[in-house]
C-alpha cells in the first residue's frame, strides 16, 4: 500500500517538471495546446498527490505500523482526530500536507484565470508547478512512505503537546495561507515575465491574495490561543523565532492588499506591488525554511531535519530570479501614475506601506540576529520580548492612528470639506487622552488609547456617512447601511477588519501592560491574593491515564461575591518524559484568571503560579470581527457594469452609485473610455 | 452631526475611563519582578525568558529577582548581577552597546527612511489648493 504513495509522489514530481516546460512553451510560443497540455499535468499532479495523501492518512487511521512514520507520530491510543492531524504533525506528513494544498490551490487559481487572461495563467502555472516541483522533491527526499523491516506493535504516539484542539487547526491554516501566497506570486512573475504590467494580475488574484492574508493570520489567532491554553506561561504570544517567521510574511502582505488597492483604483504603485509580492512570497518561503530546519533555538523544535541547504538555495533563487524580472521591466514599470499629494488616501498607503515594512524589517532582523552574530564568531546571543516589543509598541500606536487618518482621507488630495471630517474624532481622541492621562499615568497606554480612540471615531464616521447617505435618499439609516455593505462590499468589508483589529489592540494593551502574576508555595488550606483575587489551596488529587500521570490541584478562587472552583493539571507523560500543564482559567470580558500548577510535593503542598491578564478575551473576540469583514470583502458580489455617458470626445461622469457619490472621478471616467476603446479583454470573444 | 448630542456620551466615556485606570495602582514588587525576569533568558531552555519559563532554574531565578529587588536593588544592578554569572547570552536582547545598536536602531532606520524618502518623492508635487477635495469612493 505504502508503495503506492511512493510512486505517486514520484510520478506527480514527473507530472510537476512537464508542467512547468509545457506551460513556458505554451505562454511563449502562445501554442494553446501546449498551455492546456500544463493545466492538465498540473491536475495530474493534484490529483497523485491526492492519492499519496490518502494513502498515508489511510496508514495512520488503520494503525499501519510498518510505515515509519506512522510508528513515529501515533499508536494505539491515539484518537482519530490527532490520527489524522498526525498527517501534518511532523516532517515529512508535513511537506506532503503542503505539496498537495499547493497544488489544490494552483489549480482552482488558474481554473477561474485561464480564459480570462490566458497568457498570465499560462505563465502562472509553469512559475506554480515549479514550486509544487521543489516541494514535491523535498517529499521524495524525506520519504514518508518509507517502511520498517518489521512492523512494532504500537507507534511511539503524537508529542502529548500537540494534541489539542488547536494544533488540529493551527498547522493548515498558517500552511494555506503560506501557500496562497504563491498565487499572487506567480501572477506577479507572469505579468513581469509577459509585460502586461496593469492590474490585470492583481484583480486576478485578489481573492487568493485576501484568502492567504486571512488563514495565515487566523493561523497565528489560533496559535496564539494555543499556545495560551496549553504552554502554562500565562502569554499567547512569546516572539519565537517561528512565530516571527509566519508573522513577517502576513505583514508584508497585510501593506501588499493597501497598496494593490491604489494600483487597482489609481493605476499607480505597479512596481511597487510586485516588489511586495515577490517579497511576501520569499519571506514566506525563508519563515518555512526556518521552521523546518530548526536553524533559530525554538520552541517549536519538533519540525527539524537536513533539508535547510535545499531551502536556502531555493529561496535565494527565487529572489534573485524575481528580482532580475523587476529590474529587466524596470523601464515599463516607470511611466506609472504619480501619487498627486500625500495628503491623500494614495499617500496614506504609502505611509502604511513603509510602517508594515518597516515592522516586518525590524522582526527579520531580531530573527536573523542571533543567526548573523554566531556566523560572525559570536557567542550566542538571544533576540527576545524586550527588543520586538520595543519595535511593536511604537510601531503599532503609528498604525492605529494611520488606520483613522487614511479611512478619513478622500483619493487625489484632501480639501476643507475632507479635513472638516477630521473633527470629532480627533476630539473623541483627545478627551480619552485627557481621560487616560489622568488615569493611566503610563504614556505608552495613553499614547496606544488616544490612536484606538482616533481610528475608531474614524471608522464609526466612515459608517455613519453611509447610514446618511441612505437617510438622504428617503430609505433610512439602516438601508444606507446595508446598501454600503451591498455595493461598496470591499471598503466596508475592510472597515470591519479595522474595527477588529482595534478590539484586539485594546487587548494587546490591556493585556501586556497591566498583567499580574504571582508565585506561591502553598500548603492545603493556606491562601494567597491577586489583585482582588483569593486563590486558596484545597489539596491534591492524582490519578493516571493509559499514557500519563495526572495531577489535579483543587483551588478556591474568591472573588467578590462568588467562589469558583479551578482545577489546574499538571500531566507527565512517561513515554517522551514530557510534562504538560494545562492551565485552570477563568475569563471574562474584562479579566482572566489564569492558574498553573507549577510543581508539587508529597504532602499535598504545591506551587501555584497565577496571572490576572486583563482583557485577554478581546483579542479573541477581535480576531473573529477581523475574520468576519475579511470573509466579507472577498464574498462574491453580482457584477455591476459602470455606464459611461460620453458627451462628444469627453466623458461627463460615470453611473453615480447609490450612495449619491459619483462612481469615479473625470480622469478615472476617461480612462475608462480609453480603456474601452482600446478593445476588449485579451482572450475574450467581443 | 449635532455636536451638543454627543457631549453626554463622550463624559460618560471619560468617566469609564477613569474608572478603568483607577483599577490599577503604580508598579509593586510583583510586576518589577515580572519586568526583570522577561529581559533574562532561562539558560536551561530553549528560547524562552525567565519570566515565560516553566524550568526549575527560572523559577529559582523569579525568587532570586523578587529577594534583590525586595532589599532595594535597582533593576539594572539584578540584571548586570545575573549577566556575570551566566554571561551576555542570558540576556533576552543584545545591550543597546556597540553592534547591538545595529539591531535597535535598524527599524527606526528602515521607518524613518522610508517615511523621508515618501515625502522626498512625493511630497512636492503640487501645491494644495482649498479649492480642490478628491474623490469619494465607488
Amino acid at each position: 500500500m505504502s508503495e503506492l504513495g511512493f510512486y505517486a509522489t514520484a510520478l506527480a514530481l514527473v507530472a510537476c517538471g512537464y508542467a512547468a516546460a509545457a506551460a513556458a512553451y505554451g505562454a511563449r510560443t502562445g501554442a494553446r495546446r501546449w498551455a492546456d497540455s500544463g493545466y492538465r499535468s498540473l491536475w495530474a499532479a493534484a490529483g497523485l498527490l491526492t492519492v499519496a495523501v490518502a494513502v498515508l492518512l489511510h496508514a495512520l487511521v488503520t494503525h499501519d505500523f510498518r510505515v515509519a512514520y506512522v510508528v513515529r507520530n501515533s499508536s494505539l491510543a491515539t484518537p482519530l482526530p490527532y490520527r489524522i492531524s498526525a498527517l501534518w504533525g511532523a516532517q515529512a506528513g508535513s511537506l506532503l500536507f503542503w505539496s498537495w494544498l499547493l497544488a489544490g490551490v494552483g489549480c482552482a487559481a488558474l481554473r477561474g484565470q485561464r480564459r480570462e487572461h490566458p497568457q498570465l495563467a499560462a505563465w502562472a502555472n509553469a512559475v506554480l508547478a515549479t514550486v509544487l516541483g521543489f516541494f514535491v522533491f523535498l517529499v521524495v527526499i524525506e520519504q514518508p512512505f518509507r517502511t520498517l523491516p518489521f512492523a512494532p506493535a504500537d507507534g511511539r504516539g503524537l508529542m502529548p503537546l500537540l494534541e489539542d484542539p488547536g494544533m488540529v487547526l493551527h498547522p493548515p491554516l498558517l500552511y494555506l495561507g503560506f501557500v496562497g501566497l504563491s498565487v499572487p506570486y506567480s501572477f506577479a512573475v507572469a505579468a513581469l515575465l509577459t509585460g502586461k504590467l496593469d492590474a490585470g494580475w492583481i484583480t486576478a488574484t485578489r481573492t487568493w491574495t485576501v484568502v492567504s492574508w486571512l488563514s495565515l493570520g487566523a493561523g497565528l489567532v489560533v496559535g496564539g490561543w494555543w499556545a495560551y491554553r496549553t504552554l502554562g506561561w500565562g502569554g499567547y504570544w512569546g516572539w519565537d523565532p517561528v512565530e516571527n517567521a509566519a508573522l513577517v510574511p502576513w505583514l508584508v502582505s497585510t501593506a501588499y492588499l493597501h497598496s494593490a488597492v491604489v494600483q487597482e483604483r489609481r493605476g499607480a504603485f505597479a512596481a511597487w506591488n510586485l516588489a511586495l509580492v515577490v517579497l511576501a512570497f520569499s519571506t514566506a518561503m525563508l519563515g518555512t525554511f526556518l521552521t523546518r530546519t530548526g536553524l533559530v533555538v525554538s520552541v517549536h523544535s519538533f519540525a527539524r531535519s537536513e533539508i535547510g541547504p535545499f531551502f536556502l538555495a531555493f529561496v535565494g533563487v527565487l529572489l534573485a530570479a524575481s528580482l532580475g524580472l523587476l529590474l529587466w521591466r524596470w523601464e515599463d514599470l516607470r511611466g506609472s501614475p504619480p501619487v498627486d499629494h500625500l495628503l491623500s488616501r494614495e499617500g496614506a498607503f504609502l505611509f502604511n506601506n513603509v510602517l508594515f515594512l518597516g515592522f516586518a524589517g525590524g522582526v527579520l532582523l531580531g530573527t536573523m540576529y542571533p543567526l548573523g552574530v554566531q556566523a560572525a564568531g559570536g557567542g550566542q546571543v538571544f533576540v527576545g520580548p524586550p527588543y520586538f516589543q520595543a519595535l511593536a509598541a511604537p510601531v503599532g500606536v503609528a498604525l492605529l492612528g494611520l488606520m483613522g487618518v487614511a479611512v478619513l482621507l478622500p483619493w487625489r488630495r484632501a480639501g476643507p470639506r475632507t479635513l472638516a471630517r477630521f473633527r470629532f474624532p480627533v476630539f473623541f481622541a483627545l478627551l480619552v487622552a485627557v481621560g487616560a492621562g489622568v488615569s493611566l499615568r503610563r504614556p505608552g497606554v495613553v499614547a496606544a488609547a488616544a490612536a484606538v480612540a482616533f481610528a475608531l471615531g474614524a471608522t464609526l464616521h466612515a459608517f455613519h456617512a453611509a447610514g446618511q447617505a441612505g437617510v438622504r435618499t428617503g430609505r433610512g439609516y439602516l438601508h444606507g447601511l446595508a446598501e454600503a455593505f451591498r455595493g461598496q462590499r470591499r471598503r466596508y468589508g475592510g472597515y470591519v477588519v479595522h474595527l477588529g483589529v482595534l478590539v484586539m489592540a485594546v487587548g494587546v494593551v490591556a493585556s501586556h501592560a497591566y498583567v499580574r502574576e504571582r508565585e506561591v508555595l502553598l500548603r492545603p488550606g493556606q491562601s494567597f491574593s491577586v489583585g482582588r483575587y483569593v486563590f486558596v489551596h484545597r489539596g491534591l488529587e492524582q490519578s493516571a491515564t493509559a499514557l500519563a500521570d495526572v495531577t489535579r490541584a483543587r483551588v478556591e478562587l474568591h472573588e467578590p461575591g462568588r467562589v469558583l472552583p479551578l482545577q489546574p493539571v499538571r500531566l507527565f507523560y512517561p513515554r517522551w518524559g514530557q510534562v504538560v500543564t494545562r492551565p485552570a482559567i477563568r475569563s471574562t470580558l474584562w479579566d482572566d484568571v489564569y492558574l498553573v500548577l507549577w510543581s508539587f510535593q508529597g504532602d499535598g503542598a504545591a506551587t501555584l503560579r497565577a496571572w490576572v491578564n486583563p482583557m485577554v478575551r478581546w483579542v479573541w473576540v477581535g480576531a473573529l470581527v477581523c475574520g468576519v469583514g475579511a470573509v466579507l470583502t472577498v464574498w462574491p458580489q453580482r457584477k455591476r457594469r459602470p455606464v459611461l455617458l460620453v458627451d462628444g470626445a469627453l466623458p461627463l461622469a460615470t453611473a453615480r452609485t447609490r450612495d449619491g457619490y459619483p462612481a469615479k472621478g473625470r480622469r478615472e471616467a476617461a480612462r475608462e473610455v480609453l480603456r474601452a476603446l482600446r478593445g476588449p479583454r485579451e482572450g475574450r470573444v467581443p | 452631526m449635532n455636536r451638543l448630542a454627543g457631549l453626554p456620551l463622550l463624559s460618560a466615556l471619560l468617566a469609564a475611563v477613569l474608572g478603568w485606570g483607577a483599577a490599577w495602582g503604580s508598579p509593586d514588587l510583583d510586576e518589577r519582578v515580572r519586568a526583570v525576569a522577561s529581559r533574562l533568558m532561562c539558560p536551561v531552555c530553549e528560547g524562552r525568558t525567565v519570566a515565560e519559563s516553566t524550568s526549575e532554574l527560572a523559577a529559582q531565578m523569579r525568587a532570586v529577582i523578587r529577594e534583590k529587588l525586595a532589599r532595594g536593588e535597582s533593576e539594572e544592578a539584578v540584571v548586570a548581577y545575573f549577566v556575570e554569572r551566566y554571561g551576555q547570552s542570558v540576556l533576552a536582547a543584545p545591550p543597546r552597546a556597540g553592534a547591538g545598536w545595529l539591531l535597535w536602531l535598524a527599524p527606526a532606520v528602515l521607518v524613518g527612511g522610508g517615511a523621508g524618502y515618501v515625502v522626498y518623492r512625493f511630497g512636492r508635487r503640487s501645491p494644495w489648493s482649498w479649492a480642490d477635495d478628491g474623490e469619494e469612493e465607488s
